[in-house]
């Protein structure tokens, strides 16, 4: 069993591993939206074995992320081209500014998990 | 350079401007002198989120803490008055001198105004600064008979605005399509009849004349005597470039200032970005006046990054976008081909339309499809020529295409 951490975001002791998806939904060409309920949509990305997590809404448009160009640890937001980095959450070109979540990663056997409040 | 650099213009190109010098090492004095009493904020928001969401903000091209921090002199609410090339410094109205070392004028441009109709029976509404949008948006409540002077693309955002709000819409349109500058003919049809299909009532091929008020309300007259209920008139016919500070001081000036690629104006120590420039496009083939956000940002950081001493200008592709309906179309590169292919799915409201020269890509629109954005523009980059059925073809990977795609070199048939 591989366990891959992602960013450590400032999380608390009621946070939980929640299932997204299996690794095998995944390709290096894009983003997943994984909706949870009673949670913001989540975008899942594949970077060269790598898994990161964030919010799929960009925080500039209500463009889904996980519909972004993706291209090395950044996605590109389909509406207004603006950037983030995946591992960070952190706004890397305009119109882009305002950062959103990276999630936590981890991956037991075949599933992708992140970690968030319960929901 | 030890001298200052002053930019005379406070929007989004000047935004950029002072902070792509100060990220580019300069230490010496800035100097920021705009006449709207804002700092830097977007526009693109303001016929969209701004009037379809309550208690919206400019959104600002930096973050408020920025100026202070990085020593940027920012006078808001302060016209610039003269500018002396001779003596190298801008005068302003309260007549402060400011001498520079370069200059940067971003001084945009402004709406074209319908003087006949602002006198009339019906109030009249432009759209370009975020206090026409602060008066605009009350206005728009359900019910409310909306017309919109100008199918272009701010007159259509405003109508799709206008109908989130549950107001009643008209379009009148002078031209017999809708949207001709900014997108083709295909586009154009398929934009209006979203619009149609959301009850916003177009009339092309017409002008208003006059307005009238009756016991039912107020109203437009059109050309032919048609009358239309009309509560407000929105006007979105176009925007002048504020070319008159640069033609009183003598700089070359033609519907815009003439600005070289590294947008240099006739005077070496000054410089012109944004909407208020003219400047030969690489790949539009000519000279064009290009009003768009990215156009702003990116003749911005040209510039500033020439005066810097730093790498030569760079060709690029005119990309702008319009959000209509929850529709985020995208035009990258020419729309006037002499051929199209279309990949995707029109039903499905998700493709990408290439506008083709000669077989060689030049162009793309996207509907719902900004992700193959990126590798459309490599396309337009090499001038990739590549078989219809192939582009056509969604099982064939678009960044794969791209990237195998050999550089066409040779420009396609152009015209200086």
């Amino acid at each position: 069993m591989s366990i891959e951490v992602g960013a450590v975001s400032m999380q608390d002791e009621s946070d939980a591993w929640v299932y997204l998806c299996e690794t095998a939904e995944l390709s290096e060409i894009e983003g997943r939206r994984v909706v949870l309920p009673n949670h913001p949509p989540l975008a899942v990305f594949k970077v060269t074995g790598g898994y990161y997590v964030i919010d799929d809404t960009c925080t500039h448009g209500s463009a889904s992320l996980a519909d972004g160009y993706l291209n090395g640890y950044e996605v590109e937001c389909p509406f207004h081209a603006g950037r983030f980095d995946l591992r960070t959450g952190e706004p890397t070109a305009h119109p882009c500014v305002v950062p959103l979540t990276s999630y936590p990663v981890e991956v037991r056997g075949s599933a992708v998990y992140a970690r968030t409040k319960p929901l | 350079m030890s001298e200052a650099i002053v930019v005379i213009g406070g929007g989004q190109a000047g935004g950029r401007a002072v902070a792509t010098l100060r990220q580019g090492g300069f230490d010496g004095a800035i100097v920021l002198a705009g006449e709207e009493n804002h700092f830097p904020y977007e526009r693109p928001p303001l016929s969209k989120a701004y009037l379809t969401t309550e208690g919206s903000k400019p959104s600002q091209v930096n973050p408020a803490e920025f100026y202070q921090a990085q020593a940027i002199d920012v006078r808001l609410a302060c016209p610039v008055h003269r500018i002396d090339t001779g003596g190298k410094a801008v005068i302003t109205s309260d007549g402060l001198r400011i001498p520079y070392g370069k200059l940067v004028i971003a001084t945009g441009s402004r709406p074209r105004r319908l003087l006949n109709l602002e006198t009339g029976s019906v109030p009249v509404a432009y759209l370009r600064v975020v206090e026409d949008a602060q008066l605009l948006s009350p206005r728009l409540v359900a019910g409310a008979r909306i017309v919109i002077v100008g199918g272009g693309v701010i007159g259509m955002e405003v109508a799709a605005s206008a109908v989130a709000r549950g107001c009643r819409v008209t379009v009148v349109e002078a031209e017999g399509v809708l949207l001709s500058r900014c997108f083709s003919q295909f586009i154009g049809a398929l934009l209006e009849k979203i619009h149609s299909d959301n009850g916003v009532k177009i009339i092309k091929g017409r002008k208003i004349k006059d307005t009238g008020r009756d016991e039912d309300g107020g109203f437009a007259i059109l050309d032919n005597g048609d009358r239309v209920s009309a509560d407000l008139l929105v006007v979105g016919v176009g925007i002048v470039p504020n070319v008159e500070l640069a033609d009183a001081a003598g700089l070359v000036v033609d519907d815009g200032i003439i600005v070289d690629a590294y947008g240099r104006t006739s005077d070496p120590d000054v410089y012109a970005v944004g909407d208020v420039t003219r400047q030969f496009q690489y790949y539009l083939g000519r000279k064009a006046r290009i009003e768009s956000w990215a156009n702003a940002n990116s003749q911005a950081e040209n510039a500033a990054t020439h005066i810097l001493g730093h790498a030569a200008a760079r060709n690029v592709i005119p990309w702008f976008w319009s959000d209509q309906y929850g529709l985020n179309v995208q035009v990258a590169g020419r729309i006037d081909g002499d051929g199209t292919a279309l990949r995707g799915d029109v039903a499905a409201g998700r493709f990408c339309l290439f506008h083709l020269r000669e077989s060689a890509v030049v162009g793309v629109t996207t509907v719902n499809a900004g992700r193959d954005m990126v590798a459309a523009r490599r396309l337009i980059e090499r001038r990739a020529r590549i078989d219809r059925n192939v582009l056509e073809d969604a099982g064939i990977d678009l960044r794969r295409l791209a990237a195998e795609a050999t550089p066409c070199l040779q420009p396609v048939n152009e015209v200086g």
